[in-house]
């Protein structure tokens, strides 16, 4: 599979770099899963790092941009496996700080993981934390899919890293990894999206969170980034769309 | 229940004035007020209800405008400068814009039409009822809250967001402010007076001392401040959220400087004492009785075969010479095996290790923790992750070509450094040393092997027991099997743990 990185964001001081590591068999092809690294100053956050089976490889790659152990933190958006399935791999590994919803504490022990102490819960109405210069905002996304959600606004960068949240369903591409045309890609974000998120009032919660932040960049964990334009494009639809509890006829 | 019922049911305890010119109008609805309210004051013109109104101050008030010697308006301008609070309501047959306006220029209550229909009324005198006892809670609970805040002897402010917004007097005492306007413009951020001191609250490059609180409300903190008359006071300082008010928290310090503590926290106070003095272990359970006291959370910290294993607890009961904690089922087995555990808490200045377990009590979610001493290192000074290798390891020590002969085993392994038991120390072995370690691990069942460069970092002999630290010099691609071991292990011993 070899390192699939991309360089988000880099202004000399502060750096956005986003992994693709394919860890799950979807039907006939592999999902893309993305993970993401901050680094500034020499000191990392790493975002979503996935599950058991790509602990090796991602450690490896982090490693080619920043020493593991400064790792500060690891932001996990939300409980699933291909989130936070390593969760015991890094705390064996690294000094960092774990952060996720209060709501998931407890069942990381399930991922190998016991050292509550290192562990920074987030309330449901989220946090900001001074990272550098900067800070890092955790915006809830609750029910979005999971009920204990969080998305990672980057003050710097301006990048919202938004876990499930504009994930769609495609085989990974080595070459291609932002939306080029977003009525084509809209047809890889229904399905998941429906059937996935909550309702369109959760869906329209985020999206007026997430407007009231300068966004540049939109980076889903499975699928393609959201630049420009396509960032207003994807707000409008996921503003707009009936999902979950609205098509309770469909689930019942 | 009907309107009429539900305003005799609210009414029984309040008193009214009526004022009114006509004489059978008063006498009709006299009577009707009656069957409501258990006192009824009657007043014939505008000075006669005026004199009623300052001899009774009754909550509420029913008045006709139009009326001789003083009219409703400027009876209800008078009332209203007396008491601000009477709920004023005017029945006339007069509705012109003039009337109105100035009805609610003075802010009276509701203005009804006459012919008065008595559905209308009573709806308007059953919500003036209700209003009133609204405010009477709310001046209650104000005077209640001030009072319980004044009675404090710990400083004592309530925040929304990071701004005070009420204090009580001993804290505006020792911020030198009369109230709070001028502690907030004399001070716009109280924090600024915490000094610096090991293990304290502080303003430091790490961030301002209220987003360190704000990132825990269960701790508790030091804080260190010179009070107005140039002393040291040293304070316990707790910040609880306020529930269902979001914002809201309140802030208390706990002036604990007679309990001589502050030594404790200088720089190696504890952690260079490994045998302390009495004085120490009984500032120690003092500490813990404070934490006890505030109610604040610590956490316990124990190793299984290397696996740290952190819980939250609760402090029970401080006794002469063992505390009592309440812990996780998970934290208890660990202490059960371990037969030991330390405590760890922002208040103190440094981690506590209970050296004996008394009593575990599973159904109690307890435990009974005793030789209880400050610990010389910190529970969570272990950078790195060092576990204990599976029994059927090997390890080869080469030092320059010879390969050591003794008896020798991994203790336990990170990715940074190696612990070997060895049955002997060769003559010379001197710090520094450069080694070849060749240790042969399993990980699903296969040999990994871990061939590296190492430095003698640390060596130890007691009791005819050989110890030494290695730290790795590892190559990139060594590193990386040292990973895969280290991550796999720690999951085969949390199966293992969790089998226990």
């Amino acid at each position: 599979m070899g390192n699939k990185s991309k360089i988000l964001f880099d202004d000399g001081v502060h750096k956005c770099i986003m992994f693709s590591f394919d860890d799950e068999s979807h039907e006939n092809s592999f999902l893309s899963v993305n993970q993401y690294l901050i680094i500034q100053n020499g000191d990392g956050v790493l975002i979503d790092p996935g599950s058991e089976a790509i602990f090796e490889e991602l450690y490896d790659a982090v490693s080619e941009y920043i020493p593991v152990d400064k790792i500060k933190f690891i932001f996990f958006s939300h409980q699933d496996p291909d989130v936070s399935g390593s969760i015991g791999q890094w705390a064996a590994t690294t000094s960092a700080k774990f952060i996720m919803s209060s709501l998931w504490v407890r069942f990381m022990s399930h991922y190998g993981f016991m050292d509550m102490d290192k562990v920074m819960a987030l309330p449901d109405h989220g946090a900001k934390l001074k990272f550098g210069e900067d800070a890092l905002k955790f915006l809830p996304a609750h029910f979005l899919h999971s009920p204990g959600n969080f998305s990672l606004y980057d003050t710097r960068s301006r990048i919202i890293f938004s876990g499930d949240i504009g994930a769609a369903i495609l085989p990974s591409n080595e070459g291609k990894k932002a939306v080029v045309n977003f009525e084509e890609h809209t047809k890889a974000l229904e399905g998941f999206h429906k059937r996935y998120m909550g309702s369109n009032k959760l869906c329209s919660a985020w999206v007026k969170t997430v407007r009231q932040h300068d966004v540049q960049m939109i980076a889903p964990q499975h699928g393609f980034i959201f630049e420009g334009e396509n960032v207003t494009h994807f707000l409008e639809w996921l503003g707009e769309l009936k999902c979950g509890s609205d098509n309770m006829d469909l689930l019942y | 229940m009907s309107d009429l019922k539900k305003l005799q049911d609210v009414a029984k305890d309040f008193t009214i004035l009526y004022v009114e010119d006509n004489d059978s109008l008063r006498v009709n609805a006299t009577r009707l007020f009656q069957k409501f309210f258990p006192t009824v004051y009657v007043g014939v013109d505008g000075a006669d209800g005026l004199g009623l109104f300052k001899k009774h101050r009754p909550p509420i008030v029913i008045t006709d405008i139009k009326m001789p010697k003083l009219d409703g308006i400027e009876m209800a301008k008078k009332i209203r400068h007396i008491a601000p609070d009477t709920k004023i309501i005017i029945m006339s047959a007069f509705d012109e814009k003039d009337y109105l306006y100035k009805a609610i220029e003075i802010g009276l209550y509701r203005f009804i039409k006459k012919p008065v229909n008595i559905q209308d009324l009573s709806n308007v005198l059953y919500q003036a009822i209700i209003q009133i006892n609204h405010e009477r809670s709310e001046r209650l609970f104000q005077a209640q809250l001030g009072n319980i805040f004044n009675y404090q002897s710990s400083m004592v402010a309530m925040l929304n967001h990071t701004k005070p917004i009420i204090a009580n007097q001993v804290l505006l005492d020792f911020y030198d402010a009369e109230d709070i306007d001028e502690l907030n413009e004399k001070h716009p951020d109280i924090g600024a007076k915490f000094l610096e001191h090991d293990g304290f609250l502080y303003n430091d490059k790490d961030g301002n001392w209220i987003n360190k609180i704000q990132a825990d409300r269960s701790k508790i903190f030091n804080v260190k401040m010179i009070n107005n008359k140039g002393k040291m006071r040293h304070f316990i300082l707790k910040c609880k959220d306020i529930p269902n008010k979001n914002n809201y928290a309140i802030l208390s310090f706990d002036d604990i400087t007679e309990l001589n503590l502050l030594q404790l926290f200088d720089t190696g106070a504890t952690t260079n004492n490994a045998d302390p003095d009495s004085q120490t272990i009984k500032a120690l359970f003092e500490l813990l009785n404070v934490i006890k006291r505030n109610n604040a959370k610590v956490s316990l910290y124990n190793y299984y075969k290397g696996i740290s294993i952190t819980n939250d607890a609760v402090i029970e009961q401080v006794n002469k010479d063992n505390v009592i904690l309440k812990t996780s089922y998970v934290q208890q087995k660990v202490i059960q095996y371990e037969q030991r555990s330390m405590i760890v808490s922002e208040a103190l200045p440094s981690a506590i290790v209970c050296e004996k377990v008394l009593k575990i009590e599973f159904d109690k979610q307890s435990v009974i923790l005793t030789k209880l001493k400050f610990a010389v290192t910190s529970a969570e000074s272990r950078g790195a992750v060092r576990l204990v290798p599976e029994d059927s390891h090997t390890v080869t020590l080469f030092i320059g070509d010879h390969k050591y002969t003794g008896n020798l085993y991994v203790q336990d392994i990170s990715l940074k450094a190696v612990k070997l038991h060895m049955s002997n120390m060769p003559a010379g072995f001197e710090l520094g040393t450069e080694v070849t370690i060749d240790m042969v691990f399993t990980v699903d069942k296969r040999p990994l092997i871990i061939n590296t460069k190492a430095i003698l970092f640390k060596k130890r002999e007691a009791n005819k027991i050989f110890e030494a630290i290695f730290n790795l010099n590892i190559d990139s691609a060594t590193k990386m099997n040292l990973v895969k071991y280290v991550s796999k292990r720690q999951m085969a011993l949390i199966r293992e743990f969790k089998g226990l």
